[in-house]
């Protein structure tokens, strides 16, 4: 029947034509984005906002090497009600700390580390020139995020460094690379250093003067982290220099007697004091559970108003810290101009001018004491400095995660060695200068799974 | 759309002619033994009505026509056509029909239909008789329990396809839900939304010649669901069917709590020993339990010491569990309407079907459902049929009460035991949340709103209600070319919209608390970031799919050859876009709203130390997903004797990278079948059939959620309020499809007389390229957004194999007939490569629900650790590691390896199955269906201190604890101690005492029938008028493990018994 092969031919027509159409445009048919908020890092944008996660890259920073500290002490029976086993084992020195969770003090700083991996990596396939000054900011973020994880995991998991012995004491993981093909392995010490401060210095010469946020690193955040390094180095020549530069490129600071010291969390976020910002992780200790020591909260003057803008006393052994720089809960421990004056001043006391060491620590207690009442400090020798310096050091940056680093080295000094103790339930525990448990264990399913050297 | 379905009735609605002259027609209906059958029908096709038998088989009518056609019908017997003679006395016979596997000849493939006889592939098929035995509201409940080697786990408390395997789970982390098939295309919508009535056949493809056909999808089984359709020159069919349903109420009073008195004298204990004094003290004052608040005041001398202890004494006498029973369950209910119409003139074929649903759960959540369906099929000319579908279903869900396990009451906290919801005349009672008392009394002075729950009169406030609309249209053209090839072309649109819209007034602890927490009191008065009013969460989505296929069929038969092959090419899109949003300060009277500060930090009433942001609860997604793939499939038969098939797939989709679409991956199979029956020299009279299959081939299968690149997903609001981005995948270049091989060795056999037919199958699955994960070193720094250290990639392989029984019995025929349906599966599997070095032993005691691969393990399987007893002296739990008896759990639960374990066995049954018995005798028929599930293991929950001391969650193990030297010799539960050693509880919460057999046989339903000899109902035009009961979850008859849970749904709370009561009436 005719109707019949029209139709046949217009039928077979159709298949025809949709079966060359379907496998020509197939290719591009399957190359639809599956879903659209998820994206294969492209654009020097995608890659920023890699470092824009602040919860990986500003947040969750370790934490235990506070916890272990002596600036805060948790009562008999707050102990016991401690429910995580990491700030119960952090805070009794205990061999096994982090086996508890997956996230721990160990593997959040290394999460962080592969993000900047990615970036540092993606970068390198990316042209410049499309737009220099973002590509630089770009990519100097991801080396200072590196470095000051590395430094911080350097400060929990390694000894204090030494340069007697930087080639031979064990540092950390390297991790340099986003392949995951590359294993593991532990540095020693002066590669530890080393590449830290590679990495910073790749910040430093590319890193914008100024940015949006206080968590977007600047030249100032990166040589403020210098600084800090090299004064863990005990280089504190070095350091005295990068703090000075720091201070100079426009150091601010914050009068304490325009804060309202009756408020329960005085210092603002992100405030003009503040070079970088970042935070610790949560920790109950520094939340309702612990009290800052109760010697070193009558050690504060009575015109020393960080001693109404800190604490918060609900009694005793209830001396609760409130000044932390972040207005939150988990510990700040970024930098601020203050520690910057604090290192220029140590630096300068160490190198014997007595007199500039006082000025520059002056010029912070000026800000810190009630208006009227301020005389500026004087000594008598360096050493005086020095030990009001160092006083003012642990009374200014307390609970910033800069403690346990600065017992580590001040503990190659007789003057200013230490042995930590506290009593729990009637018992007496102590950590002497130097002792292996200022070198925290690696978490043992990481040791096991990457076959990594352990600490003692 | 109301006009459309107008339009398609009057077009459906066939022409009836008349003839003239009146003639005697009269005859006896009788079956092969000769005995008369009474109630049979004969359907007198073109005039529309319906004769039935008397008591001796009789019939007689008077119609004017020379000849009459008729289709004799009876229950339990193969319907005739016949053609009667005027004034002749007809004897007509009717041949019993066996139950089950002969009766649909036929399976779909949904690329074709192929006869069973020359199908060399693994199919399950359940018929309209099988599936309409079981009332439910969803096909799901419909196939639990009648089909081999399905097995739905129903430990999630989901009892969907999701949670369905056949033949055993066949991937570790990928994909894991049998691909659904709606007649010709995979179904991308709800299955809720499918009406079950509607349903005329489900095939289940088990084997790689049955499935690879739809290739990589086909891993895990395919169910292909066929709807009812008219067919050409068929008189009209009317069918109407109605049940009501009604549910018992859970049995709540079977959780396992901790008595009341019991938790008293444990926060008796922990207020002694100082444990609260860190929370009284807390700046952001968190909420105590009533009994610490009296401790206090007590303390403080607010309250005197004979006060306090008639106060606990009263509190203790009080059981949450009572007030949940009596106020927040109640039975379920279940109302269900189905009407279908079908038959067809010389050119056209009709369906038309309604269905209402209408439920309320135990939680008093309400839905109801409409599907309006039909189906046409034109044939204009002798070799062209033009077919169009709709199907247009709407369904309205309103959310009810909160379950019980929702009651916690702070973050981390469940609910103290003695808590009420109402007084003793049932008013109700107020309940503090989150913060203290005293804070919600000072903060309600302040003149915030009042902050305490009360959820007796909240919980009927709930007002969420989410409508779904689903349209689904087909179309297909075919037309039969000369040499027996018929050419194809479909299409599917389906477009499924969903809108929810949940108004949460200021009658909701959930607003008052947004807008209190945020309320800052000063000296001007409150200032309110969150502003009074209503609080409103809505999200509307879209999914959309299309579907296309072309396709060529060829079938050819000369002499003793018959050729069966098809080839096509289909593409398909799917796309899935969301949008939600939530708006504060709603007025649902004038639609007004008040725009608020998302950006702000601003201070907690409760901690003015705590800052936070106004959840802005904005979201959007936009999925798309694309296949296009090429298929081949073909059988030949000689002679009836031996039949060759063959299948081959390739497939390509936008979901992995370039370079896996290039690489030709296929996907394809090859089988057998011979008929050794139909051999000369077979001679076996005592079994007349006999048939052997042997197949083997290729399935695959996929993991959306990877792809070969490095993928971060863009997130709002960072610590500065920007976007930014958390990385989703690392980078992962060879990703690739999963495929599994199958091995399918299967004997079909019946006996003279169908006294015993059954299948027997033997399979063997080869699981490579399984996506799985590897636990990478933490320090690589790679996480997967649930934040375990790991990669997902091609690294694992699996082995399974098992076997599958189905045997219908006629046991006794005659007046009393007694069928039995026997379903026997063994499925088991074992994971063959897992690049992984094994972790400490906490990751392999999971509770079998999290799937960590062990080489030479069933996938989902239990370990424990080895269990000592309890240490005579403390009542410590007692374990074991290195060759010595230890109480030392820290290092038990560090320090153990996986083979430091005890491996208990299976988490799910690897054995399973169901039987069935019906019965029949005159009118009435009774079903009884028996389930069973053996040899798996499963573990309890217990008592854990911790979570008593700190989540205010105990357990009634708490009760036979270990009190004093010499209880170690009746019970394994540990002392309890202070301060709780939180490895103490998960050593003794993975030992092997909480482990239990989940071994059990269950009586799942039972179905009672009784057909009204439709001639007793005056002149109705009704065919067949049935009314039927029907009783689910009737209970557990046989178990090995604890007597207190259902080793299915490991609830304490049995499955509420439902009963049914229903009519069907055939026109």
């Amino acid at each position: 029947m005719k109707y019949d092969n029209i139709l046949f031919s217009a039928l077979l027509l159709i298949y025809l034509v949709t079966a060359i159409t379907v496998t020509g445009c197939s290719e591009r048919f399957l190359e639809a984005k599956p879903d659209k908020s998820r994206v294969v890092p492209e654009t020097l944008n995608d890659y920023w906002v890699l470092l824009e996660n602040t919860y990986v890259t500003n947040g969750d920073g370790v934490t235990i090497t506070e916890i272990a500290s002596d600036n805060v002490y948790v009562s008999d029976e707050n102990f016991l009600a401690l429910g995580n086993m990491r700030e119960r084992n952090a805070y009794t020195w205990q061999e096994q700390v982090l086996d508890e969770y997956d996230y721990n003090d160990w593997t959040l700083p290394y999460a962080a580390i592969f993000q900047a991996n990615l970036v540092i990596d993606g970068l390198a396939d990316m042209d410049r020139d499309e737009d220099p000054v973002f590509y630089d900011q770009v990519l100097g973020t991801a080396y200072f995020m590196r470095a000051n994880r590395f430094y911080q995991l350097a400060q929990a998991f390694a000894p204090a460094y030494d340069e007697g012995s930087s080639n031979m004491d064990l540092g950390i993981v390297l991790r340099t690379t986003s392949d995951l093909n590359v294993p593991s392995a532990r540095a020693n010490i002066e590669e530890t250093y080393q590449q830290i401060l590679l990495d910073v210095n790749e910040a430093l010469r590319l890193l914008p003067d100024q940015t949006d946020y206080k968590s977007q690193p600047t030249r100032a955040a990166a040589l403020a982290l210098l600084a800090r390094i090299k004064l863990s180095q005990r280089q504190y020549m070095e350091a005295g220099a990068f703090a000075q530069e720091v201070w100079h490129l426009g150091g601010e600071l914050l009068d304490y007697n325009l804060l309202d010291t009756a408020s329960l969390g005085p210092i603002s976020q992100f405030n003009d004091e503040v070079i970088f910002h970042t935070t610790g992780q949560t920790s109950s200790i520094f939340n309702n559970r612990g009290s800052v020591d109760t010697l070193l909260y009558t050690s504060y003057s009575e015109q020393d108003l960080r001693k109404s803008v800190y604490f918060d006393v609900r009694g005793i052994n209830e001396i609760f810290f409130k000044g932390s720089y972040s207005n939150q809960t988990p510990i700040f421990d970024g930098a601020t101009y203050a520690e910057m004056l604090l290192i220029w001043a140590e630096a300068l006391a160490r190198e014997g001018d007595a007199e500039e060491a006082m000025r520059v620590l002056n010029v912070l207690l000026e800000k810190r004491w009630k208006r009227d009442e301020f005389q500026p400090f004087e000594v008598g020798s360096a050493t005086e400095a020095l030990d009001l310096i160092l006083e003012h050091r642990r009374k200014e940056l307390l609970l910033r995660g800069l403690r346990w680093t600065d017992i580590k080295r001040l503990n190659f000094e007789d003057r200013y060695r230490v042995t930590l103790s506290r009593v729990i339930n009637g018992e007496e525990l102590t950590l002497s200068p130097f002792h292996s448990r200022y070198v925290f264990r690696i978490p043992e399913q990481v040791v096991a799974i990457s076959g990594i050297e352990q600490n003692p | 759309m109301k006009y459309l379905i107008t339009i398609l009735i009057i077009v459906a609605f066939p022409l009836t002619e008349l003839a003239a002259q009146q003639k005697h027609y009269y005859g006896r209906v009788q079956n092969e033994a000769g005995e008369p059958l009474n109630g049979a029908s004969l359907d007198l096709e073109n005039y529309g009505r319906t004769l039935i038998t008397t008591e001796n088989g009789a019939f007689r009518t008077t119609i004017e026509a020379d000849s009459l056609q008729v289709t004799v019908r009876m229950l339990g017997y193969r319907s005739m056509i016949s053609i009667l003679y005027p004034d002749e006395d007809m004897v007509l016979t009717l041949e019993r029909q066996d139950q089950s596997l002969q009766e649909v000849e036929i399976v779909s493939t949904g690329y074709e239909t192929l006869s069973r006889e020359r199908a060399t592939g693994s199919f399950s098929t359940l018929n309209e008789e099988q599936l309409s035995r079981q009332v439910s509201p969803d096909i799901v409940g419909m196939m639990d329990g009648m089909a081999n080697a399905l097995l739905f786990d129903r430990r999630s408390d989901q009892y969907n396809m999701a949670n369905a395997s056949i033949r055993g789970v066949s991937t570790m982390f990928a994909n894991s839900t049998p691909l659904i098939v709606l007649d010709n295309f995979p179904y991308e919508g709800d299955l809720n939304l499918i009406n079950p009535n509607t349903v005329e056949s489900v095939t289940i493809l088990k084997d790689a010649a049955a499935a690879s056909i739809w290739g990589t999808r086909a891993a895990n089984g395919v169910i292909v669901i066929t709807t009812k359709k008219g067919k050409l020159d068929a008189a009209p069919t009317l069918e109407f069917n109605s049940n009501f349903t009604y549910g018992e109420k859970p049995d709540i009073g079977r959780l396992q709590w901790i008595g009341s008195q019991d938790f008293i004298d444990v926060e008796r204990m922990l207020f002694d020993r100082g444990f609260y004094n860190a929370q009284e003290r807390n700046a952001s004052r968190p909420l105590l339990s009533p009994v610490v608040e009296r401790l206090i005041s007590n303390r403080e001398g607010l309250l005197d010491d004979a006060s306090l202890e008639s106060e606990l004494r009263q509190l203790s006498s009080y059981d949450l569990r009572d007030d949940f029973s009596t106020y927040l369950y109640q039975p379920s209910q279940h109302q269900q309407y189905s009407f279908n119409m079908r038959g067809g003139s010389s050119n056209l074929a009709y369906a038309l079907s309604l269905g209402y649903d209408d439920q309320t759960s135990v939680l008093n959540a309400k839905s109801n459902r409409l599907v309006i369906r039909t189906e046409n099929t034109y044939r204009p000319t002798k070799n062209l049929d033009v077919s169009l579908g709709l199907t247009y279903t709407r369904d309205r869900d309103e959310q009810g009460r909160p379950p019980y396990s929702s009651f916690g009451l702070a973050s981390g906290r469940f609910i103290y035991p003695y808590a009420r919801l109402a007084d003793e005349v049932g008013n109700p009672l107020p309940i503090a949340r989150n913060y203290r008392q005293t804070m919600l009394d000072e903060a309600e002075e302040n003149g915030l709103l009042d902050w305490y729950d009360y959820p007796l009169r909240e919980m009927d406030l709930i007002d969420n209600v989410q409508h779904q609309q689903d349209i689904l249209l087909n179309a297909s053209v075919a037309y039969q070319l000369p040499f027996g090839i018929r050419a194809q072309v479909r299409y599917q649109y389906q477009q499924l919209n969903s809108t929810s819209n949940d108004l949460r007034t200021t009658d909701l602890w959930f607003t008052r608390n947004e807008i209190n927490r945020f309320t800052q009191v000063t000296d001007g008065g409150l200032i309110r970031p969150v502003p009074e009013g209503s609080i409103t969460i809505n999200s509307n989505g879209q999914i959309s799919a299309q579907q296309f296929r072309a396709q060529l069929d060829y079938n050819k038969s000369w002499d003793r050859h018959q050729l069966d092959a098809i080839a096509g090419f289909e593409a398909r899109e799917r796309t899935s876009q969301n949008r939600a949003n939530r708006i504060y300060g709603f007025n649902e009277q004038n639609l007004t709203l008040v725009n608020v500060d998302y950006a702000t930090l601003f201070p907690q009433y409760h901690n003015q130390n705590l800052r936070a942001r106004i959840a802005p609860g904005n979201s959007f997604s936009d999925l798309t997903s694309r296949f296009v793939s090429y298929f081949a499939n073909g059988a030949y038969s000689f002679d009836e004797r031996y039949t060759l098939s063959a299948s081959m797939r390739r497939d390509g989709s936008n979901i992995f990278g370039v370079n896996t679409n290039q690489r030709f991956v296929p996907l394809w199979s090859i089988g057998g079948a011979w008929s050794t029956s139909n051999e000369a020299f077979y001679k076996a009279e005592w079994l007349p059939y006999l048939r052997f299959r042997l197949t083997y081939g290729y399935n695959g299968n996929v993991d959306n959620s990877l792809t070969a690149f490095t993928t971060f997903v863009y997130l709002s609001n960072n610590l500065n309020n920007q976007p930014y981005g958390n990385v989703q995948t690392p980078p992962n270049p060879s990703l690739r499809w999963e495929k599994t091989g199958v091995w399918n060795l299967g004997m079909d056999f019946a006996t003279k007389g169908d006294r015993v037919r059954g299948s027997i199958e033997y399979y063997r699955k080869n699981g490579v390229d399984l996506i799985g994960d590897a636990p990478l070193d933490p320090t690589l720094g790679v996480r997967r957004p649930t934040g375990e250290s790991a990669f997902r990639g091609n690294v694992a392989s699996m082995r399974g194999q098992g076997i599958d029984v189905e045997v219908v019995t006629q046991n006794t025929n005659g007046l009393f007939r007694w069928n039995s349906t026997w379903l026997f599966s063994y499925a088991v599997n074992k994971v063959t490569d897992y690049d992984v070095p094994l972790a400490n032993a906490t990751t392999y005691l999971q509770g079998g629900f999290g799937i960590n691969p062990v080489i030479g393990r069933p996938l989902q399987h239990i370990n424990a650790y080895r269990f000592e007893g309890l240490d005579p002296a403390n009542g410590n739990p007692l374990g074991y590691l290195n060759g010595e008896t230890t109480d030392n759990h820290g290092q038990i639960t560090s320090q153990s390896a996986l083979e430091d374990l005890v491996y208990m066995g299976n988490a799910v049954p690897p054995f399973f199955g169901a039987f069935r018995n019906d019965f029949s005798i005159k009118n009435w028929t009774l079903s009884v269906n028996l389930t069973y599930r053996l040899g798996y293991y499963y573990r309890r929950s217990t008592i854990s201190y911790g979570n008593l001391f700190n989540g205010w969650r105990g357990h009634s193990d708490f009760e036979q604890r270990w009190q004093q030297p010499g209880d170690e010799q009746f019970t394994h539960v540990p002392s309890m101690v202070y301060p709780n050693v939180s490895v103490r509880d998960a050593f003794y919460g993975s030992s092997e005492p909480v482990v239990e057999s989940g071994s059990h046989i269950r009586l799942k339903d039972v179905r009672l029938n009784y057909t009204v000899a439709a001639g007793g109902i005056g002149r109705l035009p009704i065919k067949q008028l049935q009314v039927y009961t029907y009783a689910n979850n009737l209970g557990i008859l046989w178990r090995k493990g604890n007597r207190w849970i259902d080793p299915d749904t490991q609830s304490e709370i049995p499955l509420p018994r439902t009963y049914s009561l229903g009519i069907k009436a055939v026109f």
